[in-house]
C-alpha cells in the first residue's frame, strides 16, 4: 500500500478523536526544528468545520479491543494497516517543515497489550525529539491499562497526553466497551495529573449529582464510576436532591480553581497537561451526568480540556443505539456549558439540576440560566463587577474586560456598549447604563417565555438536518 | 471639516504608506500639540482626499522615525507602541489617522489612555490592532511552504492586513536553519530568512519561476518529493473530515475562501482524477 493510502486509512481511523488543540506549551526551539506556540495555532479546517492542527493518525488500526462505539473494533470489517515507525517520523517532519501542521497526535489501536502499544508510541515520540531534534507539539494517547512507568515515560517526550473516558458511566463502559475498566482509565489519569505537578484531590459534594435514576436507563441501577475516582467519591455517596431554595455548592467554580493554579507552559514534562473525551449519544447518560463528571475532572485531576464527541454510528453494533446521525445540537450545547465552566465562572449545579437534567436544544445554557434568574437583572454596566457582567447574555470575556477598562475613564452609555463589542441584540434586555436601558425591558422581564423566544440562537435548526431522535 | 477660525482649510499630513513616514507625520503632530495647537490629522497619501483639506506631504526620514520610536517606547511602553504598529499594519481605512491621535494621547497621558475605549480613536486603535493580530495568527497557520529543488522554501499568502512584519519572529524561531521566503502576493513584499540570520522584509519581491515553468510547459522548480507530499497532505486533509458532520459554512467561516488559492489541500484534485 502506498503512503497516501495508508494515511487515508489511519487518519480515517483516528478522526473521531476530537482533541485538536495545540495550546498550553511554550516548548522552545533548542537547536533543531520547530517550537510550540502557547496559544496554539490551527493550520486548516476540514469540510466538517473542525480545525486541523495536528497530524492525527493511528500507528495501527488493528485493535485487540472490541468497543462498540469505535470504528476500529476488532469485530468491524474495515481494512487494516499500520505505519512503520520510521515512515511516521518522516511524515511528521515533512509535514511540519511545510507548516501543514503544528505537530502530531499519535494514537494506536491496542496491538497485543496496552504496554506493548504504549512502547511503540513512545519510540516514535522519542525518535522525533532526540534524533530529529523536533520541538513541535506532540500529543500522545495514553492507552487505558498501560503501566505507570510507561505513562511517565510518554510524559517525558510529549507536550500533552490524554486518556479518553469515552463512556461516562461504569455501567455504559461495561455494556459498550467491556475490554476497558474505570480503573484502567483513571489510573493513567492520576499518574498524568501528578506528572504535571498536580495532586489529585477529593472534592466536596455537589448538589448537581443526579438524584433521580439516570434517564432512559431501564431497570439497571446506575453504577456511577465516580466511585472509582477518589477525588469525587464523596459526590456519589452523598446524593442530595436539589430542593426549592437549595444553596449552590460551596466549592469553587472551574474558572476560579484554574485561576489559582500555577501553570508553566515552559515545563520540561507535560507542559500542556492532559485532556479527555466523552462520546455523546452512545449511552443513556443525561447532560447533567456528563457535565458533572466533566466539572469533577477539571477540579480533581486538573484536566485541561474535556472534549465531547457526538456519536457517529459506524455500522450495526447492537450494543450502541441506532442513531441516524450524530447528535450535533447536543454536543454543541455541551461545549457551550463547558465554556461557561472555564471562562464564565459557572458551576454544573447552576447550569442544570436533577429536575432539569438535559440542556435545552433551542437556547444556549447561559441565556437559559439568565431566564431562570431574571431577578438578577438588569445588571448595571457602570458598576457591576466583571463576573456579574459575564452573566449577561451578549457579553463575553472580551467585552466584559473592555467595559471594566473603559468605565474607569468615562461613564458608559448603551451605544458605547455596542462599540465595545457587546451583542446588544441579546444584552439589551439584561443590561443598563446607570439606570438607562436600550429598551423598555420591563415589559418582557416578567415574561420569560416572550424573552426566551427573543434569545433563541437557531443553532438547533442549523444543525437540524443531522439531529435525530435517540432510540434506546 | 471644522473651521479653524482663520478661514483656512485644515492641514492634513500625508504619509507615503510606510511606517517610518507615518512616524514622521506623527512627530509633526506632537510638535503642534506641544506648541499649544490642535494636532493636524494624518492620512495615507494614497487614501481618498477630503473636500476641505490642505494636504501637506511629509518627507520620509528613517533616522528621525527611529529616534521618535525609541522615545515613544520609553514614554508609553513597548506594549502600547506594539499596539500602534499593529493598528497601522491593519490597513483599515482610518486606522492610521486614529493611530496618530492615539500616539499623541499616549505621549501626553501614558498607557492609561489605551483604556479610554469610549473615545472613537482609542477604540479604533484597539479594534484595528486586534484585527491585525487575529490575521497574523491565522496566517501563521495557513502559510504553506513548498520545497524548491535547491533546498530552499517558498510560500505565498494574500492577507488583507500587512501581517508579514508581525509573523517574522514566529517563523524565524520555528525554522532557524533554513532559507525561506513568505511572499505577500497582494503587496509584493516578502519575508526573507537565511539560516542563522534575522529575517528581513523585502518591499518588492518576485518569484516568477512557477509562472515561467508553466509557460514553457516544464515542471516548476520544486524538489522531487514536493508533489508527492502535497498529495499526501491533501489525502490526509480529506480523510480527517467526518462525512456525517459535513458543514462547509463552518469551514468557510473559520477559513475564508479568499485564502484557499494558496492552500494545496483546497486545490489538489480528488483521488483518481489526476
Amino acid at each position: 500500500m502506498d503512503l497516501a493510502g495508508k494515511i487515508s486509512i489511519l487518519a480515517d481511523a483516528a478522526k473521531y478523536d476530537a482533541s485538536c488543540s495545540t495550546s498550553g506549551s511554550a516548548r522552545s526551539n533548542k537547536g533543531g526544528v520547530g517550537n510550540a506556540a502557547v496559544g496554539g495555532i490551527c493550520h486548516a479546517w476540514s469540510a466538517d468545520g473542525r480545525c486541523v492542527a495536528l497530524l492525527k493518525v493511528l500507528l495501527s488500526n488493528a485493535c485487540a479491543y472490541d468497543c462498540a462505539y469505535c470504528v476500529n473494533r476488532r469485530s468491524n470489517d474495515v481494512p487494516r494497516t499500520g505505519f512503520e515507525p520510521e515512515e511516521l517520523v518522516r511524515l511528521v517532519m515533512d509535514f511540519y517543515r511545510r507548516n501543514y501542521i503544528e505537530g502530531a497526535l499519535l494514537s494506536s489501536g491496542v496491538i497485543g497489550c496496552p504496554d506493548a502499544t504504549m512502547e511503540r508510541l513512545i519510540a516514535v515520540a522519542k525518535t522525533l525529539r532526540v534524533r530529529e531534534r523536533f520541538n513541535g507539539y506532540l500529543h500522545l494517547k495514553a492507552i487505558p491499562g498501560a503501566s505507570e512507568r510507561l505513562v511517565l515515560e510518554a510524559a517525558r517526550w510529549a507536550d500533552r497526553l490524554s486518556v479518553n473516558i469515552e463512556l461516562p458511566s461504569a455501567a455504559s463502559l461495561r455494556a459498550v466497551a467491556s475490554d476497558k475498566t474505570p480503573a484502567a482509565i483513571f489510573g493513567p489519569m492520576r499518574v498524568l495529573a501528578r506528572a504535571g505537578g498536580f495532586e489529585p484531590r477529593r472534592l466536596p459534594a455537589t448538589s448537581a449529582q443526579p438524584a433521580v435514576p439516570l434517564q432512559d436507563s431501564p431497570a439497571e441501577t446506575p453504577v456511577s464510576f465516580h466511585s472509582q475516582l477518589p477525588a469525587v467519591s464523596h459526590a456519589v455517596r452523598d446524593i442530595r436532591p436539589m430542593e426549592g431554595g437549595a444553596d449552590l455548592p460551596a466549592r469553587a467554580s472551574v474558572m476560579d480553581a484554574r485561576a489559582l493554579r500555577r501553570r508553566d507552559p515552559g515545563a520540561a514534562v507535560l507542559p500542556a497537561g492532559q485532556t479527555t473525551q466523552m462520546v455523546v449519544g452512545a449511552s443513556p447518560e443525561s447532560d447533567l451526568h456528563i457535565l458533572t463528571l466533566a466539572e469533577n475532572l477539571y477540579l480533581a485531576y486538573d484536566v485541561r480540556r474535556v472534549y465531547y464527541s457526538a456519536f457517529v454510528p459506524t455500522g450495526g453494533d447492537s450494543r450502541v443505539p441506532a442513531l441516524a446521525g450524530p447528535p450535533l445540537v447536543r454536543e454543541h450545547r455541551l461545549y457551550q456549558a463547558d465554556w461557561l465552566f472555564r471562562f464564565y465562572g459557572y458551576s454544573a449545579a447552576e447550569v442544570l439540576d436533577p429536575l432539569h437534567p438535559n440542556l435545552d436544544p433551542s437556547i444556549d445554557p447561559k441565556a437559559a440560566w439568565a431566564l431562570r434568574h431574571l431577578e438578577r437583572f438588569p445588571v448595571d454596566a457602570n458598576t457591576a463587577d466583571y463576573r456579574e457582567l459575564l452573566r449577561v447574555p451578549g457579553i463575553g470575556p472580551r467585552s466584559a474586560s473592555r467595559i471594566v477598562r473603559a468605565r474607569r475613564l468615562a461613564r458608559l452609555s448603551p451605544s458605547a456598549l455596542k462599540g465595545l463589542g457587546v451583542v446588544m441584540k441579546r444584552a439589551r434586555w439584561f443590561v443598563s447604563c446607570s439606570g438607562t436601558m436600550a429598551v423598555d425591558a420591563g415589559r418582557v422581564l416578567d415574561r420569560p417565555d416572550a424573552l426566551a423566544s427573543l434569545l433563541r440562537d437557531g443553532a438547533d435548526t442549523l444543525l437540524e438536518p443531522l439531529q435525530l431522535e435517540f432510540a434506546f | 471639516m471644522s473651521d479653524t477660525g482663520r478661514g483656512q482649510p485644515d492641514a492634513v499630513l500625508l504619509h507615503d504608506g510606510s511606517f517610518s513616514c507615518f512616524l514622521c507625520a506623527v512627530a509633526e503632530c506632537l510638535n503642534a500639540a506641544m506648541a499649544g495647537g490642535r494636532p493636524p490629522a494624518v492620512r495615507s497619501a494614497g487614501g481618498p482626499a477630503g473636500l476641505f483639506e490642505n494636504p501637506v506631504p511629509v518627507a520620509r526620514d528613517d533616522a528621525r522615525a527611529a529616534v521618535l520610536w525609541k522615545r515613544l517606547c520609553s514614554r508609553a511602553g513597548d506594549a502600547s507602541m506594539r499596539l500602534v504598529f499593529e493598528a497601522f499594519c491593519s490597513d483599515r481605512p482610518g486606522a492610521d489617522s486614529s493611530a496618530a491621535v492615539a500616539v499623541c494621547r499616549l505621549w501626553r497621558e501614558g498607557p492609561r489612555a489605551l483604556s479610554d475605549l469610549a473615545a472613537a480613536d482609542m477604540l479604533e486603535l484597539e479594534k484595528a490592532s486586534a484585527r491585525s493580530r487575529a490575521e497574523a495568527h491565522l496566517i501563521s497557520g495557513l502559510v504553506r511552504f513548498s520545497e524548491l529543488a535547491d533546498g530552499s522554501w517558498y510560500a505565498s499568502v494574500r492577507p488583507s492586513c500587512d501581517v508579514l512584519p508581525l509573523i517574522g519572529d514566529h517563523f524565524s524561531a520555528r525554522f532557524p536553519d533554513a532559507l525561506w521566503a513568505i511572499h505577500d502576493l497582494g503587496r509584493g513584499s516578502a519575508l526573507v530568512h537565511e539560516a542563522g540570520a534575522p529575517w528581513v522584509l523585502a518591499r518588492s519581491f518576485s518569484f516568477t519561476a512557477e509562472e515561467e515553468a508553466q509557460a514553457s510547459g516544464g515542471v516548476p522548480p520544486y524538489s522531487a518529493a514536493e508533489r508527492e507530499l502535497r498529495h499526501a497532505w491533501s489525502r490526509y486533509f480529506d480523510a480527517v473530515a467526518i462525512q456525517e458532520r459535513s458543514n462547509p459554512r463552518l469551514q468557510a467561516g473559520h477559513m475564508p475562501k479568499r485564502y484557499w488559492a494558496d492552500l494545496p489541500e483546497m486545490n489538489d484534485a480528488p483521488e483518481g482524477s489526476q
